[in-house]
């Protein structure tokens, strides 16, 4: 007996929990074709019109997209790191090895791929501002969402730099030292900075201090660069995210029409 | 309704601060115009009341954005909360705030390095955990620092050349700490020494003393 596939689809599909997840079928219809569209989440964060210059992949490069893409890639390889590693002067050098020599299965490319695509982050970040910017897709009624961009920007690179001390090892170590020392010499905040003197900042209060939990780069700097990295920050883009997508659903996309 | 800029004419447009002042504007200007859809059917029903006499004239006036008695509980409401999420926000950021522990589980900034007779004649001691370098030239001694003053790297003592150098972006340093070459603007701290009861040599790296200054066994 050949069964009725007709059948069993309707016997699938015509029920109230497929029903209430799916809302549609394929049949090419207008109306079909238009729910499609709204009624999905990820063809949903476009404008309900999108201009025919904007669809063109060689005017957006999809950068944006990109970016969140590896967010999230990030976010996931994060998790399964995160069960391994232990943010602690003695463990977190030796966990990051066993990551690294396959200890855990799938070890070594979790960490080299969150690696590797933390630094695609930046650099993607970097080509989507360009674009905006040569597109002048900056200016008015999108003023707001640039500046939304630029502190995800500015949490992109904090990102990279706390995951930076995580492995505990001498390039994180050092990069770390001097970024803070940076930070140190920022006027007035920092200890080593100009008018410190003025405003009372000595080692032991000022921004730098904040930073590391302490004078110099002991437990509690690991530990700090740890829950930035993996609670604060990621939370902080992850809510600037959303507004960013909301405004590009509000603002609409730049170009010509 | 898109936002503050249009209600604003393009030529108001200008750099970001022109743009958070429009902003400021427009909330202003919906707050008035709110204000003025309140006081506008406010009166109206205010008036149709005052016709059939549940109300009186004189209670009819809604006042302005600072006499009308609404408006200032608002205002009294919002600056009430403003500043005591500011006072919070400042206990949480500020030096005396959440991320400035008060107890620290550091090594002491004053520690004993061992005898005199510990330090070789015309040598160069690195003691790599305290970041500091002991020197001795017969019998006076010197505690330089290790931290390179450009960026805070630890700098290392080259027996060959007989000068420290900085591995991250090549300050080079003379033995007595005096920079020469590279981007450290400044030499090598000194720091204070002394000698215990029991004989043996302390460095305070909390007292950072003149180039100059040797300690005389």
């Amino acid at each position: 007996m050949i069964p009725d596939l007709k059948k069993i689809t309707d016997r699938i599909t015509q029920n109230e929990i497929w029903r209430s997840i799916f809302r549609h079928g394929y049949e090419d219809t207008a109306r079909n074709r238009v729910l499609q569209i709204i009624s999905n989440i990820w063809l949903h964060i476009h404008p309900s019109t999108v201009k025919k210059d904007s669809v063109r992949l060689s005017y957006t490069f999809c950068l944006g997209g990109l970016t969140f893409f590896i967010f999230l890639f990030e976010t996931l390889t994060g998790i399964l790191l995160m069960f391994y590693y232990t943010p602690d002067v003695n463990r977190a050098y030796a966990d990051m090895l066993d990551l690294s020599n396959n200890a855990v299965p799938f070890g070594k490319l979790l960490r080299n791929t969150h690696r590797w695509a933390g630094h695609a982050m930046v650099i993607t970040v970097c080509f989507h501002m360009l674009r905006v910017f040569l597109t002048g897709s900056y200016k008015v009624p999108r003023q707001f969402n640039w500046v939304v961009g630029v502190v995800l920007l500015v949490l992109t690179l904090l990102l990279s730099f706390t995951g930076y001390l995580l492995p505990w090892d001498q390039l994180g170590y050092w990069a770390i030292t001097v970024g803070t020392n940076m930070a140190g010499a920022t006027p007035i905040l920092g200890y080593q900075g100009p008018f410190a003197d003025l405003f009372g900042f000595t080692i032991d209060n000022d921004i730098r201090f904040g930073l590391l939990g302490g004078t110099s780069i002991q437990a509690p700097a690991l530990l700090r660069a740890y829950v930035w990295h993996c609670i604060a920050l990621p939370s902080l883009a992850g809510a600037l995210m959303m507004l960013h997508f909301w405004r590009i659903r509000k603002d609409g996309f730049s170009g010509r029409l | 309704m898109r936002g503050p800029q249009s209600t604003r004419p393009p030529s108001e447009e200008g750099g970001p601060f022109v743009w958070y002042a429009n902003c400021l504007l427009f909330v202003l200007d919906r707050h008035q115009a709110s204000r003025k859809y309140d006081v506008l059917y406010g009166e109206r029903d205010d008036m149709e009341r005052a016709e059939s006499g549940a109300i009186k004239e004189e209670e009819v006036s809604a006042g302005g954005i600072w006499t009308s008695r609404r408006s200032f509980f608002t205002l009294a409401g919002w600056a009430l909360f403003l500043s005591t999420m500011g006072a919070y926000l400042w206990k949480l950021l500020s030096t005396t705030g959440f991320f400035f522990p008060r107890v620290l589980y550091e090594p002491s900034k004053k520690f004993l390095v061992g005898y005199p007779t510990d330090f070789p004649d015309h040598t160069v001691i690195t003691l790599k955990a305290r970041r500091v370098f002991v020197v001795r030239e017969g019998n006076t001694f010197q505690a330089i620092s290790m931290i390179c003053q450009h960026l805070g790297c630890a700098v290392h003592w080259s027996e060959e050349k007989g000068i420290f150098e900085c591995p991250c972006h090549g300050s080079k340093y003379y033995k007595d700490g005096v920079n020469f070459a590279g981007p450290a603007p400044r030499p090598l701290f000194h720091f204070q020494m002394n000698v215990s009861d029991d004989g043996k040599l302390i460095v305070d790296t909390s007292q950072v003393v003149e180039l100059e200054t040797k300690l005389l066994i």
